[in-house]
């Protein structure tokens, strides 16, 4: 790995450190919906990161935030993952057969509505009130991350493919299927184990991108209902303090929000360049 | 978001993008000019003779028949004009009519006769036609005006006598006519229906428009009475609050509807700015289902009300710009009684735990449905973490226009809140609040009670006006002590100028007219 890339690999650590730091020391702080001080409190040693328009500690909230927002990132990301990895090895397995070509048009038709359009139309269709799934109860957080998961299928799913039909064509494959292991063996213990790397960067990247919809999704108002907070949602809230002089509302959470999502971007670009040396040392 | 492409270097660059104006927003803002450049800017700006005017929004229909809403109104107001207008002691004097309408012995006879020589800005003349065709149009079903609520089962037929004259009879009496005829604007007939045109006898008339974004109004040169002091009027919708208020900093416009709550301050403070604050029918609806569980429960419903943070909603949401609540009725309204004490402003703690206690519903959580607005999520907010401290579990719901009516129709609802502001069609007053109280009105919220029915019929039927104002405070103190219908507070209704404008009248803004006709820039 080159100097840049593990230059970038430790900043991005000590910046997805602090935001683990804000996420666990805002936790442990108070209550984020109690109003606990007078409403635009400068930061002190009560309320080191001040108070909000009502009166609530900024620190708790957006501890909190963060919190919510990584869980929903990591909700989203995971769901997308268990959906897309399946279907796009099975695709790159398949390739050029009627299962990949059928789930490959599929994947290219949902592909034609931009993503955020996806995801806007999915949450109009859930609605804004409590949703079922069969006998589980979605919350709004687990509902906006399911929306997410889904515009973040076909990528993955393509990733995937690609990353199989490229190992696909490796010889020992072939060797191990004519020795009798089977398909299921083959893809779990053998194949799945290289396509992960290459998933790895991106999926990074993509618990960046997550956190920055769900930023813009609050900031539309469609994220999370109060007095739940998340970081897009404390950033939107603050909107109105930006002509005044409480700096601190929008700031601070801005600032958590900035850390984890360069954080995540460079610990991205540094798996994406691990993934790339070990490839490199593997051509014979 | 890009996940079909997920790039880094994009990702970052609006990440910098994004934060950079975070941080540098404030500064910028507050760099954009010193009071006496931008006063220099403002007054180089009002040679035109142009004023110029914020709005929070802009209907998709303008036709002010349809609808009571602020918003629409405000865009109509320099155009249309009502039979009878609103002195500054609020008494409901002669505009278009010419007197008092003749009421008949049985009071379902009104007779009213039209000012002659009023000419619309299209140049046709106004007659009883047009008063018909309005009228027709309110009480068309198929039309979707708001009107219709107050008319419906009450005018039975309307026609015109002569060029001048027009007779309405009634179903029953109805001595809210007189309040509905000061409040509803006369169009001309051939426009009745019309969405995207406005036409009216008012000193200004409306030239061209981008649908929801911009309005141009030009002085109407057949106009009656005195022109306004402006050439033309513009109108320009800015959604966003702090857009709003920041053209109205840098001298691009000189009035802004809906001041945020949350920048109310930030306008006391500017030298060059005024706040104008005024009582004003602006509720904050509350009303509780009676229908279902937990709120037909008599004790829960009472715990809830007196462990309501009143204080809280006025101090942290409005900066003490507003009245902790009682009942329905507002200190700007008909029926206010400033004696009523039902609820103190700090929630009663105690007391709420021992009603709870004794309540014979199990449950201890609901869910508040407010509309889309930051106000609403604040006041609901505090509502909801003052509930949390005697034991409630509070969901708020925030629901767009059109699914929170639909949720109020289908009683799908615990508590239903949103701001209402009810200037435009009942002046200094809110009836429309009242009837969800009525048990047998379509909106009902459950609650039954006789003696109640018959003090809102004798409100909606009097013509003494006393006999009203004293049904309205009983309804009031028994819909509080009920704990039915009782508001965390009573806003003031924000408008900020710049000081460059004359004075807004607080006097017109009790009944929400912004009365911008009567305004002139002082740097002229």
């Amino acid at each position: 790995m080159k100097r840049s890339a593990r230059v970038g690999a430790v900043v991005g650590g000590v910046l997805l450190g602090a935001f683990v730091v804000v996420a666990v020391a805002g936790s442990l702080h108070g209550s984020p919906t109690e109003l606990v001080g007078a409403p635009l409190e400068p930061p002190s040693g009560a309320h080191p990161f001040g108070t909000d328009s009502l009166g609530r500690d900024l620190l708790a909230r957006t501890g909190q935030g963060a919190r919510a927002s990584a869980l929903m990132a990591l909700g989203a990301v995971g769901a997308s993952l268990a959906v897309a990895v399946p279907l796009g090895m099975a695709s790159g397995w398949r390739a050029g057969g009627w299962f990949d070509a059928a789930t490959m048009r599929v994947i290219e038709t949902t592909q034609v509505v931009p993503p955020l359009i996806l995801v806007l139309l999915l949450l109009g269709a859930a609605g804004p009130t409590a949703t079922t799934l069969g006998p589980v109860e979605l919350t709004p957080g687990t509902r906006i991350a399911l929306c997410l998961a889904v515009a973040f299928v076909p990528f993955f799913a393509r990733v995937a493919r690609s990353a199989t039909i490229a190992e696909r064509r490796a010889p020992y494959l072939a060797e191990l299927q004519r020795l009798g292991v089977g398909r299921l063996e083959l893809a779990v213990g053998e194949l799945l184990p290289n396509v992960v790397p290459v998933l790895a960067g991106q999926a990074l990247l993509a618990l960046a991108i997550v956190i920055f919809a769900e930023g813009g999704l609050s900031f539309l108002g469609l994220g999370v209902p109060p007095p739940a907070p998340t970081l897009g949602g404390l950033v939107a809230e603050a909107g109105g303090q930006l002509l005044g002089a409480a700096w601190w509302c929008a700031l601070v959470p801005g600032i958590v929000l900035v850390a984890g999502i360069t954080g995540l971007n460079l610990a991205a670009d540094a798996t994406v360049a691990a993934v790339a040396t070990r490839s490199t040392r593997n051509v014979p | 978001m890009t996940p079909s492409s997920p790039s880094r270097r994009r990702a970052l660059r609006l990440l910098a993008g994004g934060a950079g104006a975070a941080l540098a927003g404030p500064g910028l803002l507050a760099a954009c000019g010193s009071p006496s450049s931008t006063a220099e800017r403002v007054a180089a700006r009002h040679r035109d003779g142009t004023l110029r005017v914020g709005l929070a929004g802009a209907p998709g229909n303008l036709n002010p028949l349809d609808s009571g809403s602020e918003l629409t109104r405000w865009i109509a107001e320099p155009v249309v004009e009502t039979l009878y207008e609103y002195d500054d002691d609020l008494r409901s004097v002669p505009l278009l009519a010419d007197g008092e309408p003749e009421v008949s012995a049985d009071g379902l006879a009104w007779t009213l006769r039209l000012k002659d020589g009023i000419t619309f800005d299209d140049g046709a003349p106004l007659e009883a036609a047009d008063v018909v065709a309005t009228l027709d149009h309110m009480l068309d079903l198929s039309a979707g005006s708001e009107w219709i609520t107050y008319l419906l089962d009450y005018v039975q037929s309307f026609e015109a006598l002569d060029a001048r004259t027009v007779r309405i009879d009634l179903a029953r009496p109805y001595g809210l006519l007189r309040s509905h005829l000061t409040n509803l604007p006369i169009t001309r007939r051939d426009v009745v229906g019309a969405r995207d045109r406005i036409v009216g006898t008012g000193p200004y008339r409306l030239v061209e428009h981008t649908p929801g974004q911009a309005f141009r109004f030009e002085r109407n040169a057949r106009y009656r009475g005195e022109p306004g002091a402006f050439e033309a009027i513009e109108m320009t919708v800015f959604g966003d609050a702090a857009a709003r208020l920041v053209a109205l900093q840098q001298g691009r416009v000189d009035v802004i509807t809906s001041v945020s709550h949350l920048s109310l301050a930030t306008v006391e403070a500017a030298e060059d700015l005024r706040l104008v604050l005024a009582d004003a029918p602006l509720d904050l609806l509350s009303y509780v289902n009676l229908h279902r569980e937990p709120f037909s429960d008599p004790a829960f419903r009472e715990a809830v009300a007196v462990s309501m943070d009143r204080a809280g909603v006025v101090e942290r949401v409005f900066g003490g710009h507003a009245t902790a609540g009682q009942g329905p009725i507002g200190p700007a309204e008909r029926g206010w009684d400033p004696d009523l004490d039902v609820f103190a402003a700090e929630p009663d703690l105690a007391r709420a735990r021992r009603l709870l206690a004794g309540a014979g519903t199990e449950r201890r959580d609901f869910t508040i449905t407010v509309g889309t607005s930051q106000l609403g999520r604040d006041v609901a907010q505090v509502l909801a973490a003052g509930w949390a401290r005697v034991g409630l579990d509070v969901d708020i719901v925030q629901l767009a226009g059109g699914p929170w009516s639909s949720a109020w129709l289908a009683n799908d609802y615990d508590l239903l809140a949103n701001s209402f502001q009810s200037g435009f069609t009942s002046g200094p007053a809110n009836y429309l609040t009242l009837a969800a109280a009525h048990s047998q009105n379509l909106l009902s919220c459950g609650y039954v009670d006789r003696e109640l029915d018959g003090w809102l019929d004798e409100v909606w039927q009097t013509s003494d006006e006393a006999a009203r104002d004293e049904a309205l405070r009983k309804v009031s103190r028994r819909l509080a002590e009920e704990a039915v219908i009782c508001p965390p507070a009573y806003p003031k209704l924000a408008v900020a100028q710049r000081r460059e404008l004359s004075p807004i009248d607080v006097g017109q803004l009790r009944t929400s007219r912004l009365a911008l006709h009567r305004l002139r820039f002082l740097d002229a």
